[in-house]
């Protein structure tokens, strides 16, 4: 897995390689704490993530939290199919923009 | 600042060196044979030897023997210094543990050098020593920890409860202390309720959650509250206490005998199956709101799935350790596999899909963080008459006539939400008839809801038909609620006794508001068509209902009896 981002304006990219788990959590947080004051939206690119297990959903809740519980402010892009399947089953569809 | 022994036959050698490290600052033993080198490091324990090669009384070589064999808890550096050349004695010291080496003559800044860089690793090997210690006692403590954890866990979450009937699980031990959570229980009015539920992550910080989970579940089955408001109080403590981006996903299912349904709630984890054991069919129930601990109960979306079953069907709940079983290709073992795998077995064997799962990850590893649970609904309605009732064996006293009266006015309706819960405690407390109760809730919170909507707030529930309808008119609801300048619901109960064992309860709810509640008893209610779904529901509860008064009144009434169970 890896994740890496990239900054356009105030809008945070971050791309998601492999399975998106725990071991994503440094990474993720790095990418969050550098930007959260000065960006106004984070866009997660799943494109080439195969996976996301709970302890990425858990990481999702956090930067929902971090940006004041404002969902709006988070969207999903690029979503495939396995991937889609786990944010409906956590019905996380109710919390973020996801587009597939 | 370090101290070091200088072992060396010559006394000009002696001078030379306790001078050159005096000026660096060490401090300076000196011996001038092997066996006075043993005795002083014996008592002064120096940072660092320095010793020659060719000793009287007991040679370098085993000098450093003998240190070394005394110090196998500590790291003592010894340095050779040498007038010797023949590399063969260089070698041998060596090997005999000597750390480092220098032949005379030599610069004085490298001897330096050297003795700094050996003390270094000194430091080092000292810092190492230290956190292995910690890092030791901190896991001997940490072992006893959970131990003790795991005892009170076992106890309290596993501990004594009333026997389910219908159960088959597999629970691996790996599982408890990584979040998995199973529940069971009786509810007073015989049905079984089954919670199977995961936290996120693993570990301890997981596993914590579960003991207020199962206090409320516990404790709100035994009081025969309903499903929808445990998970509403589930989520409530657990939005509370757990840090943000740990959740709770479960499956509920309870299962009521008297009724032959089930209701059926998924937040969060994959499908719950259902298997009809008669014809093989398949029923898969997805995730309907999110996990719990993650938004305030009201903006969940708790939304049960009703039911109606026949006595052949066996559920199937299992957190995700099987499913996210992975083979060497990076494929899960998926939903449609765990199917398969249990219709492939006779009597939908869980042992065999753990070994199907297993099989199927091949070389790769298999975490065994599993729990699969099978409720059999046929277990459990034949069970009824021994277990089940021996479980709700309450006695219910005599039956006395009694009439309860409330009168609730616009502010009361406008400031709670649900006020039938505390009407129906204090039902309980004039005499208690908690084995009812799940029947009394339903019928009240039914009538007084049609009350309100549709004679106050003169909704339109044919929105609900529509998509994502039901969110809608429950914010209809509220605007409408919040406008609302007048109105007024009653509530009366009226209680009689038929016989010891047997009585009558009248549940009369009226409104002042304008609206229609129009049940027309002749009207055919489709399943479909949630506005009448409530009205088809208390009728099959109660045994008589009326309208009066144009629907502005409306009465249902209920008999119970003791041996209900039994008949």
């Amino acid at each position: 897995m890896s994740l890496t981002s990239r900054v356009n304006e105030d809008v945070v990219y971050i791309y998601v390689e492999g399975n998106f788990d725990i071991g994503c959590y440094d990474q993720f947080n790095k990418a969050l704490n550098e930007n959260l004051n000065t960006s106004s939206k984070f866009v997660i690119d799943l494109s080439k993530a195969s996976y996301m297990d709970s302890s990425a959903l858990g990481m999702m809740l956090l930067l929902r939290e971090k940006l004041g519980g404002q969902s709006s402010k988070v969207e999903f892009t690029n979503v495939n199919d396995e991937v889609m399947r786990i944010l409906c089953d956590a019905k996380f569809d109710q919390l973020f923009t996801i587009n597939s | 600042m370090p101290s070091i022994l200088i072992v060396d036959p010559s006394y000009s050698n002696r001078l030379y060196l306790k001078l050159t490290l005096k000026k660096a600052g060490y401090d300076v033993f000196e011996a001038k044979d092997g066996e006075d080198a043993l005795n002083q490091f014996n008592q002064f324990h120096p940072s660092l030897v320095i010793t020659e090669i060719d000793l009287p009384l007991l040679s370098g070589q085993s000098l450093v023997t003998e240190i070394k064999s005394l110090s196998e808890e500590t790291f003592y550096p010894i340095f050779v210094v040498t007038n010797a050349t023949n590399p063969e004695l260089i070698q041998e010291i060596l090997e005999a543990g000597a750390d480092d080496f220098l032949q005379k003559p030599y610069p004085e800044k490298l001897f330096l050098a050297k003795i700094s860089s050996l003390l270094r690793n000194l430091d080092f090997y000292n810092d190492l020593i230290k956190s292995k210690e910690l890092v030791s006692s901190l896991h001997s403590s940490l072992e006893l920890e959970h131990k003790s954890a795991e005892r009170i866990f076992e106890k309290f979450v596993h501990g004594p409860r009333k026997e389910v009937p219908g159960l088959k699980t597999h629970i691996s031990s790996a599982s408890i202390f990584n979040g998995d959570v199973f529940l069971s229980s009786i509810s007073p009015a015989g049905n079984v309720v089954v919670l199977l539920g995961d936290f996120t992550g693993h570990g301890l910080p997981a596993s914590i959650g579960a003991i207020p989970v199962a206090e409320v579940f516990y404790s709100m089955v035994r009081k025969g509250r309903t499903l929808k408001e445990i998970a509403s109080v589930v989520n409530e403590k657990l939005l509370l206490i757990l840090p943000v981006h740990v959740f709770f996903s479960c499956t509920v299912i309870q299962v009521s005998p008297r009724h032959k349904s089930a209701k059926v709630l998924n937040a969060g984890m994959q499908p719950l199956i259902m298997i009809d054991d008669k014809t093989r069919e398949v029923t898969e129930y997805r995730s309907t709101c999110l996990p719990l601990g993650i938004t305030p109960s009201e903006s969940l979306g708790l939304v049960l799935s009703e039911v109606a079953l026949e006595g052949h069907e066996q559920f199937i709940l299992y957190t995700d350790g099987v499913v996210e079983a992975m083979n060497c290709d990076g494929e899960l073992f998926g939903v449609s596999r765990l199917v398969d795998a249990l219709l492939n077995t006779e009597g939908l064997d869980i042992q065999r899909l753990v070994t199907d799962s297993q099989n199927f990850c091949g070389s790769e590893p298999f975490m065994d963080d599993v729990s699969i649970i099978k409720l059999s609904v046929d277990d459990i309605f034949k069970a009824q008459f021994n277990e089940i009732l021996e479980a709700v064996n309450e006695r219910i006293p005599a039956p006395a006539d009694w009439s309860l009266f409330y009168c609730l006015g616009i502010h009361v309706l406008k400031q709670n939400e649900n006020p039938i819960e505390s009407i129906i405690d204090a039902m309980m407390g004039v005499q208690s008839l908690v084995n009812f109760k799940e029947d009394f809730h339903i019928i009240l919170s039914e009538l007084f809801s049609n009350a309100l909507e549709h004679g106050l707030l003169k909704l339109d529930s044919t929105i609900k038909q529509k998509e994502n309808g039901f969110i809608d008119y429950l914010n209809e609801k509220k605007s409408s609620l919040r406008g609302l300048e007048d109105g007024e619901i009653t509530i009366e109960i009226k209680h009689a006794p038929l016989s010891a064992m047997k009585g009558r309860v009248h549940f009369i709810v009226s409104h002042n508001g304008d609206g229609k509640v129009d049940f027309d008893l002749g009207q055919s209610v489709s399943d479909k068509v949630f506005s009448g779904r409530g009205i088809k529901i208390i009728k099959s509860l109660s045994d008589e209902f009326y309208f009066k008064q144009g629907g502005a009144q409306v009465e249902a009434i209920y008999e119970w009896e003791c041996s209900l169970h039994a008949s």
